[in-house]
């Protein structure tokens, strides 16, 4: 886990990728920071701290007592928040890439739609 | 948050050798602390102090609020697991668990059995036989069970192989999650206990560089690599902490960047990529901030302004007493209106030609101490040519009049010929600056 960004930043982006894929479903418990911080080999507090983030971000919330849970709707909320963000994260950096190579977008667009299963 | 370990304006001096000066810090409680920093540095005498070991020379540290020195009260909350632990001549290991109860009354007897096994010791073998790896295995045992409200490991793995090591961490991270305690860890292998650490405190020659939580230590800094033009105009007006070239290639340590910042060194062909725990200590112990950068030239300009002033007067004096002796009265040498103005243009430019060509001298292997004595040689040198040129400059237009006869640039050349003319000098000195740095650092 490092990719140079606050480890809470990284563990709250590695449980979002979870509750994106599946793992976590909707209304589905998560494990207890203390088993994300053994698991990551991070500091407890840590842990918490990337966990508060989706807590006050309203993907996860608590129950008193019993654990964390996924909150419902969380996977669609996550998927439009990374579908906004798609073009930053990947498109852009894809550009870059293919300008140095001396792609042009016709020949991108054609690499894509044949690796892209019809 | 209640403050577990307090320290203020802690010295401790062994004859003339200053080993902690002046130090001042609070850990908070419930937290894992690591104590870092490089052989010499003061670590243990630190950690002596506030297990109160040693005697305070000034200042005064605090555990639980109270002072640590012969006070039973705070002995029983203090477990301190030093590098060499020394046990009594015929000490098994038994022998030690049996004895520790005594010591710390949160004892866990069945904990440390179960990391007996785990850390493969034989309860009968003898302390005096084991290896060094082993007998840090027992230190650990000790620090771990004890369940001292303050746990501190001094270097606790001597001799330790990786997975005792990994061991060592898991049953830390996992006994501290089910029982919250204050733990401060010294060491040098950064790395290894970087994402275990809630707060580093960084000691280097007796005197704290750093004391701050891990997460805004890693979020204060980044490398960026690629084409050595892209990443220099990225360095522009940056703190850089670490500078390397290879061909056309470059790789910076600077200041964390921006979400937009970021975005817009990838389109440069840009790598972001993380620094980590240890490299950032690193660079930042004996490290050369913004503050040095900036605070450097301005004191050189402030040299090179009195300079000048004085280089002024003379000039001023000269003109008078020529007009006193009857020589042309009509010219006047208007120094102190214009110059001043050279002097403020002067220093915007100075500095940001110092910022920017620090990281290029680093870039070429300069050392901090070169590229200080270098920027002080040229900005000296500059100062007296220049003062000189301006008064030999003076000395013509007074003799001839004016170059000429028409064009004078002291008698009333005015706001636009005085930046006319320190832009030239600007340039001329940013050249030569670039010039001797080049010539004076050495390259690999």
């Amino acid at each position: 886990m490092d990719d140079g960004r606050p480890i809470f930043l990284q563990l709250a982006e590695r449980i979002e990728d979870g509750i994106i894929d599946g793992t976590y479903p909707d209304e589905g418990q998560l494990p207890s920071i203390n088993d994300f911080a053994a698991f990551h080999r991070i500091n407890p507090a840590t842990a918490l701290k990337g966990i508060q983030r989706l807590v006050d971000a309203g993907v996860v919330y608590k129950r008193r007592g019993v654990g964390m849970f996924v909150s419902a709707g969380a996977r669609e909320r996550l998927l439009a928040a990374r579908r906004d963000r798609f073009a930053v994260t990947h498109i852009s950096p894809l550009l870059t890439e293919a300008r140095t190579l001396g792609l042009t977008t016709a020949e991108l667009i054609d690499l894509i739609r044949k690796d892209t299963p019809s | 948050m209640t403050l577990t370990v307090e320290a203020h304006g802690l010295t401790k001096r062994y004859g003339a050798l200053r080993a902690v000066g002046d130090v001042s810090f609070a850990i908070p409680g419930g937290s894992i602390v690591g104590l870092l920093g490089r052989n010499g540095a003061g670590k243990t005498t630190l950690m002596q102090l506030i297990t109160g070991q040693e005697l305070a020379t000034t200042g005064e540290v605090r555990v639980l609020g109270e002072n640590p020195v012969e006070n039973p009260r705070v002995m029983s909350t203090l477990c301190f697991v030093k590098e060499a632990q020394k046990y009594p001549e015929d000490f098994r290991v038994r022998h030690v668990m049996s004895v520790a109860p005594r010591f710390f009354p949160n004892w866990d007897a069945e904990y440390a059995e179960r990391l007996i096994d785990e850390f493969r010791l034989t309860r009968k073998q003898r302390i005096k036989k084991l290896s060094r790896g082993q007998l840090s295995s027992v230190g650990i045992i000790v620090g771990l069970a004890s369940r001292a409200p303050v746990t501190i490991f001094d270097e606790p793995y001597l001799g330790l192989d990786a997975i005792a090591r990994q061991n060592f961490y898991d049953h830390l991270l996992a006994d501290y999650s089910d029982n919250p305690r204050t733990i401060i860890l010294s060491t040098h292998l950064i790395d290894e206990v970087a994402n275990l650490l809630e707060h580093a405190i960084v000691i280097d020659d007796g005197r704290i560089v750093l004391d701050a939580p891990v997460d805004e230590l890693r979020a204060s800094a980044v490398t960026v690599s690629g084409p050595a033009s892209a990443v220099d105009t990225l360095l522009t007006w940056r703190e850089v902490m670490h500078h390397q070239t290879l061909g056309g290639l470059a790789t910076a340590t600077v200041a964390a960047l921006s979400e937009a910042e970021r975005a817009s060194a990838a389109g440069e062909g840009l790598e972001v990529g993380p620094v980590s725990l240890q490299q950032l200590i690193i660079r930042r112990s004996g490290g050369w901030t913004t503050a040095n950068v900036v605070a450097w030239p301005l004191g050189v300009l402030a040299f090179i302004l009195l300079l000048n002033i004085g280089i002024g007067i003379v000039i001023e004096q000269a003109t008078q007493s020529a007009a006193d002796s009857g020589g042309e009265a009509d010219v006047t040498i208007t120094v102190s209106g214009g110059v001043a103005f050279v002097y403020i243009y002067m220093l915007v430019i100075a500095v940001q030609s110092v910022n920017m060509s620090f990281s290029i001298a680093l870039g070429w292997g300069a050392t901090r101490r070169d590229f200080a004595l270098g920027t002080l040689a040229f900005f000296g040198i500059m100062s007296l040519s220049y003062g000189l040129l301006i008064a030999a400059m003076a000395v013509v237009e007074r003799v001839t009049g004016g170059w000429g006869r028409r064009l004078q640039f002291f008698g009333d050349a005015g706001v636009l010929g005085t930046a006319l003319w320190s832009l030239v000098i600007t340039a001329l000195a940013t050249l030569t600056l670039y010039l001797v740095l080049r010539w004076a650092t050495p390259r690999d």
